[in-house]
């Protein structure tokens, strides 16, 4: 299995990736509970579409973030390493 | 029991909304609880010199009977007999709450405002700065001032202050 | 059904390892009020509740608690790694590690495997949502105690992350009752059970 340390701008674009998806998360929260608020409504689309763009192109560039991710029509990126949990990943 | 008529806009103040809701009617706090009854629109007050507005039974109005908290019963009469004063909340009035009932919690409404941008939110573990209630433990206790070098006085406040465990 | 979305929800990096804080953070995994149990008790929930806004709070932090497992399970992977025997033999993770090596497996500090009687499924809205409220409860409360116990931090960093999920979840949960309370009559919300009496549901979904 190959590990490799990812790059400087996939190291960025991965943490702007959490920090977009967290505040999904939070407001889909939010709006479960609250669902006819309309802030939270045009925040959200706001947040996801920031996301759908960012998320198109990091895993053009530095790799799969799911199973319907990988790009490469030559290689299977998926099993290569480091996987979420290994220091590597979050540094 | 909320009617559509209670969602409102996202701008409402959280607590107030809650209590106004719960009590079925517009609040001021103070020495008398006000709520407006539904039908005639008079204040009910709690307070032992003034009664509680009355509608005629023979209309079907209202049963005309105080209730617990002072307030008027606003609900039609149907067949069943008149709420009595000593009862927790008034029985008839199936679309208003007079008072929260017992054996229950209740949790307030949070409004969608004071947001962190994306970067903050997940450096502090939530989008809301409303949420953000951190841990100190007993670092402050028995202090005057906290000890992480802000100044702030541990006194007479209602927030505690100090080292951020 | 789930997709596995390839990355922690906050990034764990522990530059220094330590078995011996492995064993205390280890509750958070297979513990009594641990992510394991909380995940496993909102996605059990969630099949008879009968309010969309319920089942989809239920759905949703019952997800984010599966996260929460893998970064706990994260911070346990990276405080056992590059251990040598000496270290382990001199430490109270020697007791796990001769059942488990450095595997991660969910258990308790006291030392017993995660129980599915840690979690209730009752059936019944508010009964179900007040175990929620409490779940929340306990599971900050030992966050607050594993807070104590380590300056390290790096771990500190992760868990104070974590802990504030619990204080939102809470809230979330407390919306969920109110919304319930709602639908039922507020002179007596007990008078039935909404998951079970479905024709005594007054309101839509």
């Amino acid at each position: 299995m190959m590990k490799h340390k990812p790059c400087n701008a996939c190291r960025d674009s991965l943490a702007l990736l959490r920090a977009l998806d967290f505040s999904i998360q939070e407001t889909v929260l939010y709006l479960d509970a609250y669902p006819d608020c309309q802030e939270a409504l045009a925040y959200y689309h706001k947040l996801v579409c920031e996301r759908d763009a960012l998320m198109s192109s990091y895993q053009e560039q530095c790799g799969p973030l799911s199973i319907y991710g990988n790009r490469s029509k030559t290689s299977w990126d998926w099993v290569n390493g480091p996987w979420p949990w290994e220091i590597e990943a979050n540094e | 029991m909320y009617s559509e008529k209670n969602k409102r806009p996202c701008s409402r103040r959280a607590g107030d909304d809650f209590l106004r809701r719960m009590l079925g009617g517009d609040v001021t706090f103070g020495n008398q609880w006000q709520n407006s009854c539904s039908l005639c629109d008079r204040p009910q007050e709690r307070r032992e010199d003034r009664p509680s507005c009355h509608h005629s039974q023979e209309r079907r109005e209202g049963c005309g009977g105080e209730n617990a908290w002072g307030g008027g019963c606003a609900s039609p009469r149907n067949d069943t007999p008149a709420c009595n004063g000593g009862d927790a909340g008034c029985r008839h009035c199936p679309e208003e709450i007079h008072a929260p009932s017992l054996a229950s919690v209740y949790c307030p409404m949070q409004c969608f405002r004071g947001l962190y941008s994306p970067a903050e939110a997940l450096s502090h573990g939530t989008l809301f700065a409303e949420l953000k209630l951190p841990f100190y433990g007993a670092k402050c206790e028995g202090k005057e001032a906290c000890d992480c070098g802000c100044g702030t006085s541990n006194r007479g406040s209602d927030r505690t202050h100090g080292k951020l465990l | 059904m789930w997709t596995y979305d390839r990355k922690l929800q906050y990034p764990v990096k522990i530059k220094n390892p330590n078995p011996q804080l492995a064993t205390i953070i280890i509750s958070q995994l297979g513990g009594p009020d641990g992510e394991l149990g909380a995940s496993m008790r909102y996605l059990h929930q969630r099949y008879s509740m009968p309010y969309g806004k319920v089942t989809g709070i239920l759905t949703d932090v019952g997800t984010e608690e599966l996260a929460h497992l893998e970064m706990v399970a994260a911070i346990i992977h990276q405080l056992t790694r590059n251990l040598s025997e000496e270290e382990i033999q001199k430490s109270p993770f020697a007791n796990y590690f001769v059942d488990h090596t450095t595997g991660v497996y969910p258990v308790a500090a006291s030392a017993v495997p995660f129980d599915m009687k840690y979690i209730g499924v009752k059936g019944d809205v508010i009964a179900d949502l007040n175990e929620d409220l409490a779940a929340e409860q306990k599971a900050r409360v030992t966050y607050d105690n594993i807070l104590r116990l380590t300056d390290d931090p790096d771990v500190k960093d992760v868990i104070r992350y974590l802990r504030e999920r619990e204080i939102v979840h809470y809230q979330r949960f407390g919306d969920a009752l109110r919304i319930t309370q709602e639908q039922l009559d507020s002179k007596n919300f007990y008078a039935f059970n909404p998951a079970f009496d479905k024709h005594c549901n007054k309101k839509q979904r």
